[in-house]
């Protein structure tokens, strides 16, 4: 049998949210908190561990939240979302998020003034460069780039 | 196979004693934190691994045979090439279900464990379905699939 599969109307007002356990609220309650109880100190043990599901702090999850994130994810056929309150924010998980230790990450900004629509310039730094050389030699090459706005940022690892 | 959210949710819902082979007693080790979240949410875990005597207060056993308590679930923390002779034993020892966790997706073995009247499950989490379905996973902003107009219990 397979799953039910539900139109984007259903989504819309439904997807994420369960009937609160405690009141039965069928709208989405607001959980105007930031802190949460851990039941003991190996349950907040675990929370921090990332090896159980609950809520640590609202900076990083919140009810409320969660399900506009889920809601967003299930009308967009997604995995999984992430809803952040700004989009400085936004910006900084996007590239940060699948970085790991060791990992050089080079962004280059384009003037849409001076710079004309071309092919992206091979900045990739050699393997053997230290990550300070290789952020030098991006650099340089920046400075003369002419990279299209909507291309993805470079990841190369430089050691480690 | 079993694979859909309602089979998925019964063979939870209706389940209390779950059989965790190549159960670990380190604490980061997948295997024994989703053995711990079950234990917390009310199921009966009994370990299997030759290698300890106890985890997580329960006896640990060093094969399926020797438990002397009726099993719902055996969940297996193998490699896919070795679930064959577990699938056999959970069989043997009146299992209901054969779970292949994450990444163990022994083809023939769900299939010997159902045409032995077990339900099969492969390459699927008991925690993940779990708080999928029981909630916990809505909290991490995941697409859980579960659209309910009931209250959680």
């Amino acid at each position: 049998m397979a799953d039910h599969v539900y139109r984007a109307e259903t989504l819309a007002i439904h997807a994420g949210q369960i009937p609160d356990a405690a009141t039965g609220a069928r709208a989405l309650p607001i959980y105007q908190t930031t802190s949460f109880v851990f039941d003991s100190a190996d349950h907040a043990a675990s929370l921090f561990n990332l090896q159980t599901f609950g809520n640590v702090y609202s900076r990083i999850s919140n009810p409320t939240v969660a399900a506009l994130e889920e809601r967003v994810a299930a009308l967009e056929a997604g995995r999984a979302a992430l809803a952040s309150a700004s989009g400085i924010r936004a910006a900084i998980h996007q590239p940060v998020a699948p970085t790991e230790v060791g990992d050089l990450e080079l962004t280059l900004a384009r003037s849409t003034a001076l710079d004309g629509p071309g092919s992206p310039p091979d900045v990739d730094p050699p393997p053997e460069l230290d990550p300070a050389a290789a952020h030098a030699l991006a650099m340089s090459h920046a400075r003369d780039a002419a990279r299209p706005a909507t291309a993805p940022a470079r990841r190369r690892h430089a050691g480690g | 196979m079993s694979d859909d959210i309602a089979t998925l949710r019964r063979i939870l819902a209706s389940s209390r004693t779950i059989a965790v082979v190549g159960l670990s007693a380190e604490w980061h080790r997948p295997s024994f934190f989703a053995a711990k979240y079950m234990q917390e949410h009310g199921y009966r875990i009994v370990p299997v691994n030759p290698r300890y005597t106890e985890i997580l207060g329960e006896r640990c056993h060093a094969s399926l045979e020797t438990i002397e308590v009726p099993i719902d679930i055996v969940d297996v923390f193998r490699r896919t090439e070795d679930v064959l002779p577990i699938a056999a034993q959970a069989i043997a020892i009146g299992a209901k279900c054969l779970w292949q966790q994450i990444g163990v997706k022994n083809v023939e073995a769900a299939r010997l464990a159902e045409a032995a009247g077990l339900d099969a499950v492969m390459d699927r989490c008991v925690k993940i379905e779990h708080a999928r379905l029981f909630g916990g996973l809505h909290w991490a902003g995941v697409n859980t699939g579960v659209v309910s107009a009931r209250r959680q219990a």
